[in-house]
């Protein structure tokens, strides 16, 4: 599969839920695989810090739940898309709680790339997309949403990474144009 | 100047961390201004050890909230954003008008990693209609381990220095001063990354081989 699609949107957000539809139907027409994760119906554990991951079971949670599929679906790709509403400027806790273990493809070793500290991969490197959507959702939040999305590539070090926000007050055809436009781009990757 | 009533959100999964070494400091401070400051883990409503109904007394009667978390994934840990929408669904016409300000604190040495916690806890404030009354960052938290900042010598003397401005401020309603954050920032010159990178991938190796792991860069999921 090309890409993984996290979604951290509840079913009850239509507004949301058409963002991922659009995204969905998008990307098969430009024939492009992906593996759709709806986090909503996923038992993913919060993660406790415990360390376990990076020393005792490198690469493995020590509680059981249904990460190991995502992280499988990752190692495989080429990259992740990250669907969420976005909450104070950055992820949904739905969305959160399977980010929190993205410890799991990153090594507990350091390295130094243009001059920042970073963890090496363990599956390689992937590239990274945001979409958040959002109503009444203010600039500042948007500009939060774009650094999150920035940051999480940096550590990932992502050789492409892209952060779109969608208004819910949008008209429809804006939303979609949206999504065709990252889907173009992307596409290239 | 007029006794508050602070409640400190320590936002780390881990309920006695560096995040809740740094709430307890800013509760001393405040103490010691005859402000009354609480300390509550989120973690606990999160996990149903303690019940969100009953905040309500304590929300009602608090004037400022501090949000004290570590950086997880470059943003708050999962627990503590759950923990934040349940609050803005519960009690969110009862935080208008109250300040709030936030502490976030990352294992990297570059406060820079800490501005999305920051953010986070700025943009709730801002649905809200809360004052803002800042946010400081603090790169290196880790490595505390949740050490007591009084027993750190003269590096917490500094920490407590620079919460102490911060506390200052926060009590007044004002915005918490440039000169906390220049207390708290350890500044690492970049030339010392790598042998600092060297340094903690042999302390890495060396506590995996203790613990039974034989090749740390494993790859169970390909």
């Amino acid at each position: 599969m090309d890409w993984v699609i996290l979604d951290g949107s509840s079913k009850d957000n239509i507004s949301a839920r058409r963002v991922t539809d659009l995204l969905t139907r998008n990307l098969e027409n430009k024939k492009i695989t992906y593996n759709y994760f709806d986090l909503e119906d996923m038992n993913i554990l919060a993660c406790t810090g415990c360390g376990s991951c990076g020393s005792k079971t490198p690469g493995r949670c020590g509680f059981e739940d249904e990460i190991p599929s995502i992280i499988k679906a990752i190692a495989n790709s080429k990259g992740i898309i990250l669907l969420t509403p976005i909450t104070f400027g950055g992820y949904s806790s739905l969305l959160k709680k399977a980010v929190d273990k993205f410890t799991l493809i990153g090594l507990p070793l350091y390295t130094v790339k243009n001059g920042n500290l970073l963890h090496p991969m363990r599956y390689g490197y992937h590239n990274l997309i945001g979409v958040g959507v959002g109503k009444d959702t203010t600039e500042g939040q948007k500009q939060a949403f774009k650094l999150l999305i920035e940051r999480n590539a940096l550590n990932m070090q992502s050789p492409h990474h892209k952060a779109i926000t969608i208004s819910l007050n949008n008209k429809s055809a804006e939303a979609e144009n949206e999504i065709m436009d990252l889907v173009k781009e992307v596409s290239a990757w | 100047m007029v006794a508050k009533k602070i409640i400190l959100v320590n936002g780390s999964v881990r309920r006695n961390k560096t995040s809740y070494s740094f709430a307890r400091t800013i509760k001393a401070l405040s103490e010691k201004r005859d402000s009354n400051a609480d300390i509550i883990n989120a973690i606990d409503y999160f996990k149903g050890k303690s019940s969100l109904e009953d905040l309500e007394e304590l929300i009602n009667n608090c004037h400022i909230i501090g949000f004290i978390a570590p950086v997880y994934v470059d943003t708050l840990p999962y627990p503590t954003i759950w923990f934040l929408e349940e609050l803005s669904k519960k009690y969110g016409e009862e935080l208008k008008g109250k300040g709030t300000f936030a502490i976030g604190q990352c294992g990297f040495p570059e406060i820079r990693f800490c501005q999305s916690v920051l953010d986070a806890c700025r943009s709730f404030a801002e649905d809200h209609n809360m004052t803002w009354l800042g946010g400081l960052g603090y790169g290196g938290g880790a490595m505390l381990d949740g050490a007591l900042l009084e027993d750190l010598g003269k590096k917490g003397e500094k920490m407590i220095l620079a919460f102490d401005y911060a506390i200052d401020n926060i009590l007044k309603g004002e915005k918490i001063p440039a000169k906390s954050q220049e207390l708290l920032t350890v500044k690492i010159p970049k030339i010392l990354y790598w042998p600092l990178a060297l340094y903690l991938n042999y302390k890495s190796r060396k506590i995996s081989l203790q613990m039974g792991a034989t090749n740390i860069e494993e790859k169970p999921y390909i």
